[in-house]
């Protein structure tokens, strides 16, 4: 009887082990999130998948997404042209 | 030059390409000997005193003399070794970068990783924290954060008000603030290196002096691209003492350059003809339009440099490189005949390309540009007024010898040719010293620049070192340039500024009068050096203690000025008449804002850095 409670207890104690681990494993959430690109890496204003074109804004502005290999000449010029516009911009607001 | 040997490198040159010296060093030790050698033989004929053949050196070679500095004035010993050393300093200088130059660099360089997104009140208050990084995190902050505001504004347009719409704004409120003061330490950076290097280098700083030559004849105006600033005059920098092939190249291929004169939008069809104007105009054949090239000309190199753009890679840890990327899609590969139309053209045919290889097209274009004989004759022109002060024709045409420029311009033999020329080691090209002062106002002798003058003066009376380098003091040097004309390493066009005699305007004149004698006087020696006034202040002291003893006779109080300016401040005598006449009058017109015990000595100072003999380069 001992025995045997010794080896579920054991064996409820591994279990329990496995899944702390198993859940340590995953990547353990920040006290602060203090930059919302590190966790949506490519979500502003990125192509899907697979593109490297760079999604225009309805105000034409082109998010500045470091993420993406622009390796397009037209994805380059415009993800350029995005982030002067957004720097000439600075000055009037 | 007969055209068959200008061209034939020219056609082989896509194909072979000699490799490229990239290093921070011009001279290896052998070369450096022979370079000292040939040095101290000029020197050895010059007709000047060993005391001005230093103080040439240090004005013309650097930033002028510090005197807390190694070889500020002549050691004891016989003039032949006097001239030994200033042989083997100024050959040295082409050898090794400064040690002061290094702790510059390590200062700067002392910077947080980007990534981080601190709560702004937590930053530290130092400035230069994302500037000092290299290009690709620089850059990469700067995109990312700009990604967030494009993000949050989008998002705050699609909400309705309400708590949600009320955090979000504060967010974005929180971002803007974060992305203008990354923008100010990139926009900051340069500047405040170029105004650090000039005033803290060596006393004969060749290596700071030719690196602020080429990043002001390449010039770019960092502003729509501040992340790529600091990097843009490091690679220039690397790259001075290879050939100009190489040097041009570097710049053409720059992400600085690229976005600057907006070659990276130019495609086939859709020509921006800034860049291809500015290559032929500034950076090679010069403004004499017309003559070797014409309008078609113009077009037809940047058709050539169509594709020529800037790319983007993504590392596994996020970080972004811009890089120079070629595109053939967008290039405009037909076969052009060029530089046929102007009447001294001398005729380039570029084979048509397409794919990949065409970049070879924009790279036979540089190197049919940098052996030509117009670019030759302008960058050794102007390298003569930069370094000499003026620029002789029969220095410009040994210069662009082939002896010593070569095919594709051997700079290290072009600065070595340049630095043993005769009248670089006469300070009057044949003037007496009172006739250049006098008459003709140094006729063809350049000035130093603002930036020269403010780092000079400041090196002169209040020299800071490395480990009091502080933002204030940056901040100050700089504004004190960008108050005379020159905004260090932010002059927006693509000329660059200046050089030579442009700075003897009036208006200009009056404005440098107004920085050294006004702003030097009210805010003890001009610059807001912090703490690094004590040899001001001493100079200060010793000066107000002779002047006092001195009491009001005006005689003597002269007599002082002139023992103190040889002999204290190392200033020659010509520089007391200056010094006799501006004693009074500006006594008088500060008097308002300098106390009458101070201001004689104050007013010693001031006229030793307003006096044209410190003024002129």
């Amino acid at each position: 009887m001992l025995i045997r409670s010794s080896v579920l207890y054991a064996a409820a104690l591994c279990g329990a082990l496995v899944i702390t681990a198993g859940c340590q494993a995953q990547p353990e959430p920040t006290a602060v999130v203090e930059d919302p690109s590190r966790t949506q890496p490519c979500a502003v204003g990125a192509p899907a998948s697979g593109s490297n074109r760079v999604a225009r804004t309805p105000s034409r502005r082109v998010a500045a997404t470091p993420c993406v290999d622009l390796e397009d000449h037209e994805a380059a010029m415009a993800h350029i042209d995005g982030l002067i516009e957004e720097i000439e911009a600075e000055g009037g607001e | 030059m007969k055209t068959s040997k200008f061209l034939l490198p020219v056609l082989v040159a896509a194909a072979i390409v000699a490799p490229e010296r990239v290093h921070a060093q011009c001279l290896t030790a052998a070369e450096a000997q022979d370079f000292q050698r040939v040095l101290r033989v000029r020197l050895g004929e010059s007709e000047l005193p060993v005391e001005d053949l230093y103080r040439l050196a240090h004005d013309k070679l650097g930033f002028g003399v510090n005197p807390e500095g190694s070889l500020a004035s002549p050691p004891a010993g016989t003039r032949g070794f006097q001239l030994d050393q200033l042989a083997a300093r100024i050959a040295e200088s082409l050898t090794n970068a400064s040690t002061v130059r290094r702790n510059v660099e390590l200062q700067l360089g002392e910077i947080p990783r980007p990534g981080s997104f601190p709560d702004l009140p937590e930053l530290p208050p130092q400035r230069y924290r994302h500037a000092a990084s290299t290009m690709a995190e620089a850059y990469t902050e700067t995109a990312r954060v700009t990604a967030l505001l494009v993000d949050l504004r989008q998002r705050l347009a699609e909400l309705p008000p309400g708590p949600e719409r009320d955090r979000l704004q504060l967010e974005y409120v929180r971002v803007q603030r974060w992305r203008t003061r990354v923008n100010g330490d990139l926009d900051a950076a340069a500047p405040a290196r170029l105004m650090a290097m000039t005033t803290l280098g060596s006393n004969v700083d060749l290596n700071g002096s030719l690196s602020e030559f080429w990043a002001n004849h390449f010039n770019i105006e960092a502003k729509k691209t501040s992340w790529s600033a600091v990097d843009y005059r490091r690679v220039l920098q690397r790259r001075m003492c290879g050939t100009f092939r190489g040097l041009l190249t570097a710049s053409a291929k720059h992400p600085g350059m690229q976005i600057y004169l907006d070659n990276f939008r130019s495609k086939k069809g859709r020509i921006n003809e800034n860049y291809g104007r500015e290559l032929l105009e500034l950076h090679t054949l010069g403004d004499d339009l017309y003559r070797y090239y014409d309008q078609d000309d113009v077009i037809d190199a940047a058709r050539v440099l169509t594709g020529w753009s800037v790319q983007f890679t993504t590392d596994a840890a996020g970080v972004t490189t811009p890089s120079f990327g070629f595109y053939p899609a967008a290039h405009d590969g037909a076969a052009v005949t060029m530089f046929d139309r102007a009447p001294r053209g001398i005729s380039l045919q570029i084979p048509a390309g397409s794919g990949e290889s065409a970049v070879t097209r924009g790279e036979q274009l540089l190197g049919y540009l940098a052996a030509h004989p117009s670019t030759r004759a302008n960058v050794c022109g102007k390298l003569s007024r930069w370094l000499i002060g003026r620029a002789l024709p029969e220095t410009v045409a040994g210069c662009a010898a082939d002896a010593v420029w070569g095919d594709d311009g051997d700079l290290t033999a072009v600065y070595r040719f340049l630095l043993t020329r005769r009248e670089l080691w006469s300070s009057t090209g044949g003037l007496s010293e009172a006739e250049a002062l006098a008459l003709p106002r140094s006729y063809g002798i350049a000035q130093k620049t603002p930036i020269e003058l403010v780092a000079s003066s400041a090196r002169a009376v209040a020299t800071p070192s490395a480990t009091v380098l502080t933002d204030g003091w940056l901040t100050g040097a700089v504004a004190a340039a960008t108050g005379l004309g020159i905004s260090p390493a932010k002059v927006a066009p693509p000329t660059g500024y200046p050089i030579g005699t442009v700075w003897l305007s009036a208006g200009l004149v009056i404005r440098m009068q107004q920085h050294l004698f006004s702003r030097v006087g009210t805010e003890r020696l001009g610059l807001p050096v912090g703490g690094v006034v004590r040899r001001g202040e001493a100079l200060e002291a010793e000066i107000r203690g002779r002047v006092v003893a001195a009491g009001t006779n005006n005689t003597a109080l002269v007599a002082v000025a002139q023992d103190l300016l040889r002999n204290g401040l190392k200033a020659p005598p010509s520089v007391a008449i200056p010094v006799a006449s501006q004693l009074g009058a500006l006594t008088l017109s500060d008097q308002n804002k300098v106390t009458r015990e101070a201001a004689p000595a104050r007013t010693l100072i001031q006229a030793y850095l307003g006096s044209a003999r410190f003024t002129r380069k």
